[in-house]
């Protein structure tokens, strides 16, 4: 018998790709210059654009009508990774050259993605059919930013005050990452688009504000410049209280800069850090105040796990400027990760603050029984009950549904299998009967706890739906608002999300059943009050969000 | 030189406004028009109803000056076609509008915008606009902004013309919000107006970088690029309308006042226009004075700020109080909004408050066949007496 020869396998390319980015946006600098930052993004064999396997960059201005060509991506290596094609270049060069605003892009939409795949332990899909997301990023000359699933597409706009230099809005990481995060959110709970409630129109906005921030203070390059920038290498005990940092946060990363850019991206940081919790007005029916609400209860967190974090480095009224940047941008990347896992365990129609807060502790009590490192669930409890946010985890199912019947390996997968199983328990699960009954998805996840414990779970939604002449409301025990027609019909949701553990035990249950009369009530009232029955949709809702935002005349 | 009699025509014109104002002198008249514009006729009249008004105003011999006070069909549709040749016949003097419709403002800065001249008829009554600017050109025209002068300082001595409205958008910061974007983009609606399909691009981001030839693009990229023009072009037109909707809040706002009494044209202003005026004391010392006040924006919930409502000191719910406020309504029901979400025109609740606490006419209460009423101020005694 010959002996056997194995070739020699190469590794085809290396797996990561390091990239510049613009660490905030041009305007945020040290020492005169910009303050950049070096993302770690998961490597692929780029086509010009750059064109991947989940973003392709079409630099095309509608508005000028050019489309430009873009600069190819230095080869992939086994040995390291492919070059950064603007590690070298000046500010100056940066500002001016498309190539680089298409690669920030691309580096920034990547790097969340890659953030929500690394919290949610599976592949993130979008929500339109394509695999890959087109993002512009001159798209048009206009304040205005936003995704856009009937075009598949991220649109960027810049604008040109006159006598100015242009302003773009590609250049700025929290734009491009909260339009990305509208994306991904909007991928993950479709239904979060439906008008159901303040909490719910607000979500979407302060969701996208969350994730855009925290990438932003992840970066520890964005961290150094929040903390005495003029300090050398140590940093003084009072800079680093939560007043100080928060007055620090302003002065750095919120200078009366960029107006043009209010427009795109409003001014969350702001109001994330000057928004007291005395200041809110419960039950705020207007969405973005809504959603700044749940900004400011995250971002209090934060704040105080990275003070009581840094107090035991504090020695004679100082500490080690390296420790502290590090640990402020690794607070805000465990936050954002705790944020976006929080997702799973969100029901999938008529979110509230409460819900979401909830998720966030069931979430990382999962994958972190134990809070001991950053006590952040005591501190995120503690926050959201100062914003008036109710906050407690989720219990498990008080009923143990039937599986006898279905195969859990086919549910890890299988709507059809789901349904099945929604089916043989629609009793013990509380659900309507009559309803249309869909699930949205099925996805099996595995995420790996900081311990090293791998967690196991297969997350299902499904939606209820039933439409409902007024008059017919009181079958489920609700009234029909005052001055409704009793013709008008009106369509109620409920649904849940099912979390499984591997042994295809209903571990969780969460959600808001059609039969929660106080829930569908609110709901019913708060879209009367608000005029939704007379109003049609808005063809895209996050440019209509958007441009309302900015105007502010309603 | 004093007026010794102020009068006031209030024409029906259906879902509009026209207000004839004239001033009595020793020596002469002086005839100022406010606005001229109807989105419905009256109900039951016959067609050319704008015409017919716009021979009336002829009939009276010299027009000296005409007030727009905002780019809206049921304040200026008047203008265009046959009863605005009638009305530039009669070589107004003096055009006031607000700083909004300067065509010669610049694109950037914060003192103008300027809306587009030669909007398209479906974008914003090019046909008005375009004869308020041919008469402006025959005369003079004036672009004012709250606290500028009026324009009609000459025309109206003895007559004092505070304009408490539009905020400029340095004054105002939610008008600003609405100029967050490209200044040359902006200023290139107004050829934009002209035709969509003739849109003037906008200039070259990085006139130095490479780039396809026009009608190069690869294949792969031809179906994203259809879309993003015509999301562009869907922007551009939401854009147009927006400002349109806003024009509300850059209504002209005017207050005469000749001696001690005082008479408010508030155009359609809305609250966000109101507010800047309200928000300033010496503002708020004239307003409190006010005889006469046109009530705004037919009648609309939302243009009659409580604010406003209570400052005006000469309310009262006695029918024979003397120097009672009198308050001029211009408007027809049923074109706009609807009682059961509380957004009809006129507002239920606001007529209610006015025919309780002030002298209350409007336009609805003329019978068939009669186009306007009188009203008649003399000034020799305080506070005036009416028709």
């Amino acid at each position: 018998m010959p002996p056997l020869h194995f070739a020699r396998r190469e590794m085809a390319y290396f797996p990561a790709r390091r990239l510049t980015v613009i660490a905030r946006d041009p305007s945020v600098r040290m020492g005169g210059a910009m303050v950049r930052a070096t993302v770690e993004i998961p490597n692929e064999d780029l086509q010009p654009g750059p064109r991947g396997w989940r973003v392709l960059v079409v630099d095309y201005d509608a508005s000028s009508r050019i489309l430009y060509r873009t600069v190819t991506a230095p080869p992939n290596r086994a040995d390291g990774p492919p070059d950064d094609p603007f590690a070298r270049a000046s500010d100056d060069e940066l500002l001016a050259s498309p190539g680089f605003h298409a690669f920030n892009c691309y580096a920034i939409v990547m790097h969340t993605l890659a953030r929500f795949e690394f919290a949610l332990g599976r592949r993130v899909a979008w929500r339109f059919p394509g695999h890959q997301i087109k993002v512009a990023p001159h798209a048009f000359r206009d304040a205005n930013a936003f995704y856009s699933p009937a075009d598949e597409a991220l649109l960027i706009g810049c604008v040109r005050p006159e006598g100015r230099p242009p302003v773009f809005g590609c250049l700025s990481h929290d734009i491009v990452a909260h339009e990305t995060a509208h994306a991904l959110l909007d991928g993950l709970r479709e239904r979060y688009t439906d008008p159901s409630s303040p909490d719910q129109a607000g979500f979407h906005e302060g969701f996208a504000d969350l994730v855009a921030l925290l990438s932003v203070f992840a970066l520890r390059e964005v961290v150094a410049r929040v903390l005495d920038p003029a300090a050398d290498h140590l940093v003084r005990a009072e800079a680093v209280t939560a007043a100080a940092l928060r007055q620090s946060i302003l002065l750095a990363l919120a200078p009366e800069f960029g107006e043009e850019l209010s427009g795109i991206r409003g001014n969350p940081l702001r109001r994330s850090v000057t928004l007291a919790p005395e200041d809110v007005v419960p039950d705020d029916p207007e969405p973005h105040r809504r959603g700044e609400v749940l900004v400011a209860a995250v971002m209090d967190a934060l704040l105080n796990v990275w003070v009581r974090r840094l107090r035991p480095y504090i020695r004679d009224g100082v500490l080690d400027r390296n420790r502290a940047e590090e640990e402020g941008a690794a607070a805000a990347a465990r936050t954002l990760t705790m944020c976006i896992r929080a997702l799973d365990y969100c029901p999938p129609t008529g979110l509230q603050f409460a819900d979401f807060a909830g998720a966030v502790l069931t979430a990382d009590q999962e994958l972190h029984p134990r809070d001991e490192k950053y006590l952040f669930r005591a501190e995120l409890q503690a926050s959201f009950a100062r914003y008036g946010i109710p906050c407690r985890p989720w219990d498990p199912p008080q009923e143990e549904p039937a599986c006898d019947r279905t195969h859990f390996e086919q549910m890890q997968h299988d709507p059809d299998e789901v349904f099945r199983f929604l089916w043989e328990n629609r009793r013990p699960l509380g659900l309507h009967e009559n309803a249309y009954t869909k699930v949205l998805s099925v996805r099996p996840c595995v995420r790996t706890g900081a311990d090293g414990f791998v967690l196991r779970e297969t997350v299902a939604e499904f939606l209820q739906l039933v439409r409902l002449r007024a008059a017919e409301l009181r079958t489920l025990g609700l009234r029909a608002p005052d001055g409704m027609s009793a013709g008008q019909e009106v369509t109620l949701y409920g649904g849940n999300t099912m979390v499984f553990d591997q042994f295809g035990r209903l571990k969780y249950n969460i959600g808001n059943s059609l039969f929660n009369a106080a829930r569908q009530q609110a709901r019913l009232d708060y879209l009367w009050e608000s005029g939704f029955f007379e109003r049609t949709a808005a063809a895209n809702p996050f440019a209509a969000m958007h441009r309302r935002r900015e105007m502010e005349f309603r | 030189m004093k007026p010794e009699k102020i009068a006031v025509r209030v024409y029906n014109v259906g879902f509009g406004d026209c207000f004839l104002l004239t001033f009595h002198y020793r020596t002469g008249r002086r005839r100022v028009l406010i606005d001229f514009g109807s989105t419905a006729p009256p109900a039951g009249d016959p067609p050319g109803c704008m015409t017919r008004i716009a021979r009336d105003i002829a009939s009276g011999g010299r027009l000296h000056a005409i007030v727009a006070t905002h780019r809206h069909g049921d304040h200026i549709s008047g203008f265009a076609s046959r009863p605005g040749k009638i009305i530039a016949a009669l070589k107004p003097e003096v055009v006031v509008q607000p700083w909004t419709e300067d065509p010669t403002a610049a694109p950037d800065g914060l003192r103008s915008a300027g809306t587009w001249e030669q909007g398209g008829e479906d974008i914003a009554h090019g046909a008005a606009v375009r004869r308020l600017l041919e008469i402006g050109r025959g005369g003079r025209a004036v672009y004012t902004h709250s606290g500028a002068p009026s324009g009609l300082e000459e025309i109206l001595p003895g007559v004092e013309v505070f304009v408490l409205g539009p905020p400029t958008l340095a004054q105002s910061p939610s008008i600003r919000q609405e100029r967050a974007r490209d200044a040359a983009e902006f200023w290139q609606l107004r050829a934009f107006g002209e035709s969509p399909r003739h849109a003037v691009r906008a200039p070259d981001l990085f006139p130095d970088a490479p780039r396809y030839r026009p009608g190069d693009a690869p294949p792969e990229l031809r179906w994203f690029l259809a879309r993003a023009r015509r999301i562009r072009s869907e922007q551009q037109k939401e854009f147009v309308r927006a400002l349109d909707h806003v024009l509300n809040n850059t209504s002209l706002i005017l207050l005469f006042r000749a001696g001690d009494f005082s008479l408010l044209f508030p155009g359609d202003a809305q609250i966000e226009n109101w507010s800047w005026a309200l928000g300033q004391e010496r503002v708020r010392e004239m307003l409190r004075q006010v005889n006469v006040y046109k009530v705004g924006h037919h009648g609309s919930r939302n243009a009659t700020p409580h604010s406003l409502w209570n400052l005006f000191a000469r309310r009262s719910t006695d029918p024979c109080a003397p120097g009672r406020l009198v308050t001029l309504l211009s408007t027809r029901s049923g074109q706009h909004g609807r009682r059961g979400d509380r957004t009809e025109i006129p507002r239920r609740t606001l007529v209610e408050t006015l025919a309780r606490e002030s002298d209350l006419f409007s336009t609805e209460s003329l019978p068939k066949g009669r186009p306007w009423r009188d009203f008649e101020f003399m000034l020799q005694k305080e506070g005036g007496c009416h028709e």
